[in-house]
Order: C-alpha cells, then sequence, then structure tokens
C-alpha cells in the first residue's frame, strides 16, 4: 500500500476515535458516578442518591421507610461499573489516538518528502 | 487473522441470525477480506474500521417493521450517532464496550428528489443515501466467508465502482482519498487483468463511465498499468 493510502487510513481512524471519544465524553457528563445514602431525620429513613454536576454535588430524594435500599443500590453499582468502563475506555483510546496522530505525522512528512 | 476479524465474523453471524444479510450487501474495503478467501488476490494492507452495508430495495424496507437491527447492534455493544448537520446515522461501539471497534454504516440509492437519509422500520435503522449504489446492487454475487453466506458486489464491479467513486471524493484530503480508492481497486485489477476490468466496464454508460474512464486514466499514469 502506498504512502497516500497509509495518511489516509490514518487520518480515516483518527477521525474514528476521535467520534468515539466524543461520545463516551458526553456519555460520562450525562452519567456521572452515583452513590446512595441514608438519613435519618427524627426517627425516619430518607434514601438519596448523590453525584457531581459539573462543580456541585447533587443529592437526588429516592424514597423513604419501605424504599427497597438494596435493589437501588445493586442497580446503582452495575450503572457505576458501566462508567468505570467507559473512564477506562476513555483512557485507551486517548493513548490510542495520541500514537496514531504521531504516526499520521510521520507518515504525511514521508509523503510530501516523496512528491518533492 | 487481521485486525477485527472476530468482531467482523460476530457482526455476520448476527445479522444471520435475525435474517437481515438477505437485505444487506457487503461494500466498501471489507469486501477485499471476503474475496480474499475465494480468489488468489494479493494481500491488503489495512483495512479500516468502518463497515458498509448497502440495502437493497429500502423503499420496500420503508413501511412495514420486522427485523430489528439496531436492538441486535445494541445487544452487541454498539450504539447509533447521528451526525449533527447531516442527520446520518452510524453505529459506533457503546462507551463502555471493552471489544468493539468497527464502526457501522447503512447506505441506499438515493430516491429520486431526496438526499435525506432514509428511515427503514423494516430493519429499525436509518440508511445514508450515497449515489450509484445501484451498480453495485445490480451486479450481486454470494460468498460464504466462515461459513456465512453474504451478498457483495462481483469484484469487478466492486473495482470499477472503486476507480468512479475515486473521482467523486471532496474535501482537503481529495486527492489522498482518491489514491487510497484506487489503491483498493488495484488489488482486484491486479488479479483480474485490465482488460476483464474493461470488458465489464462496457456495460455501464453516461456519467459513471466517465468517472471511470477518468479514473482509469490517471491509474494508467500512477501505476503504469
Amino acid at each position: 500500500m502506498g504512502l497516500e493510502a497509509n495518511v489516509v487510513y490514518l487520518e480515516e481512524e483518527i477521525a474514528n476515535l476521535q467520534e468515539r471519544i466524543e461520545a463516551i465524553k458526553s456519555f460520562l457528563q450525562a452519567n456521572p458516578l452515583k452513590s446512595i445514602y441514608r438519613r435519618s431525620i427524627r426517627g425516619k429513613v430518607y434514601y438519596y442518591k448523590k453525584y457531581r454536576k459539573g462543580s456541585k454535588s447533587v443529592s437526588e430524594f429516592l424514597g423513604s421507610g419501605d424504599f427497597d435500599f438494596k435493589g437501588a443500590a445493586i442497580k446503582l453499582k452495575a450503572d457505576n461499573d458501566k462508567i468505570k468502563k467507559a473512564k477506562g475506555q476513555l483512557a485507551k483510546l486517548k493513548k490510542e489516538i495520541l500514537a496514531m496522530k504521531k504516526q499520521a505525522k510521520i507518515a504525511r512528512k514521508a509523503f510530501e518528502h516523496v512528491r518533492v | 487473522m487481521f485486525e477485527f476479524e472476530k468482531e467482523f465474523v460476530g457482526l455476520l453471524r448476527e445479522f444471520q441470525r435475525k435474517r437481515a444479510l438477505a437485505h444487506l450487501v457487503l461494500i466498501g474495503s471489507w469486501c477485499l477480506p471476503v474475496y480474499r478467501e475465494h480468489y488468489p488476490i494479493r494481500r491488503f494492507a489495512f483495512t479500516t474500521s468502518d463497515i458498509d452495508f448497502s440495502i437493497q430495495r429500502p423503499r420496500d424496507l420503508r413501511r412495514r417493521s420486522g427485523i430489528s437491527l439496531q436492538e441486535s447492534l445494541t445487544k452487541l455493544g454498539y450504539v447509533p450517532k447521528s451526525g449533527i448537520l447531516s442527520k446520518a446515522e452510524k453505529y459506533i461501539p457503546a462507551p463502555d464496550s471493552e471489544s468493539n471497534s468497527l464502526s457501522i454504516e447503512f447506505l441506499c440509492e438515493p430516491g429520486r428528489n431526496t438526499s435525506e437519509p432514509y428511515h427503514l422500520p423494516g430493519l429499525g435503522i436509518v440508511a445514508n443515501p450515497v449515489p450509484y449504489q445501484k451498480i453495485l446492487l445490480e451486479n450481486l454475487m454470494t460468498l460464504t466467508y466462515k461459513k456465512i453466506s453474504v451478498q457483495l458486489p462481483q469484484p469487478a464491479v466492486w473495482a470499477i465502482h472503486k476507480i468512479a467513486i475515486s473521482q467523486l471524493r471532496k474535501g482537503k484530503d481529495r486527492e489522498l482519498k482518491m489514491i487510497k480508492d484506487m489503491d483498493n481497486a488495484l488489488v482486484v485489477l491486479n488479479w483480474l487483468g485490465k482488460e476483464k476490468i474493461l470488458l465489464e466496464a462496457d456495460h455501464f454508460k453516461g456519467k459513471f463511465k466517465k468517472l471511470f474512464l477518468k479514473g482509469l486514466q490517471i491509474m494508467k499514469i500512477k501505476y503504469e498499468i
């Protein structure tokens, strides 16, 4: 395969990776890591979900008394695992794109050198 | 085994299980690994992570609902992503997917009056209209790939199409993309021979033929064929 095709291949792959990175970033922005906690006020138990939105910490009321705390905690853990996986993917893709950008720079230089 | 092969086979297997392969035609550079299973074509260096499928008779799939490809793709770990301006849809790996790398796009022949993306409830997807798909869809063949029957264009027509569309490339890297298309076409051209390709190209006429001849002229100079 020629030098030109190599440049195009790398740039297409960079664009694909960039697209994936953007998608993961918007997913992480829409789905922050959450935790669940309970508060006892005057003998009554209330359940809340806590997460960060921008620089603020947000507490969301979930229920009180017979609220299914265990079920909600399991669901939240599954969601958090998904978010952690996405964070891992983001770090991996960022490394990949950096390496690919370096390769593309070299490939483009080689292509331009041959053309001259 | 080449890069992404396992994922590609998994995708085909799921489409076969859903009986969607009857409506889909594999096009683009991913035809090369399938051709290579059956024909003595030389090794090709790269396969991009973009897989393109063309849809046969998309108008038939506009009304009735049936196979949900979106559901299948979501199950496999892909999510639809729409372009901001173009409204075109593409499936990319889900944010939490660790094993997927491919992007899947569905294409179709544009309608008479519209270049808008086609919503196909029959397959549960949105197809992007791209010109000259008809040429590929009218010259189909079925090949087996890892025991899966896949519909794809005949190699000669695929190469002719690549050479012709290389002349339609736009944007800043127009020239480089054109050469990449030609490089791909050259793999088939070297195997079939120029005469056979020219003989096949005689079946086409109009603007498409002109584009092909223009592309071939550039290839003659660049690759000395």
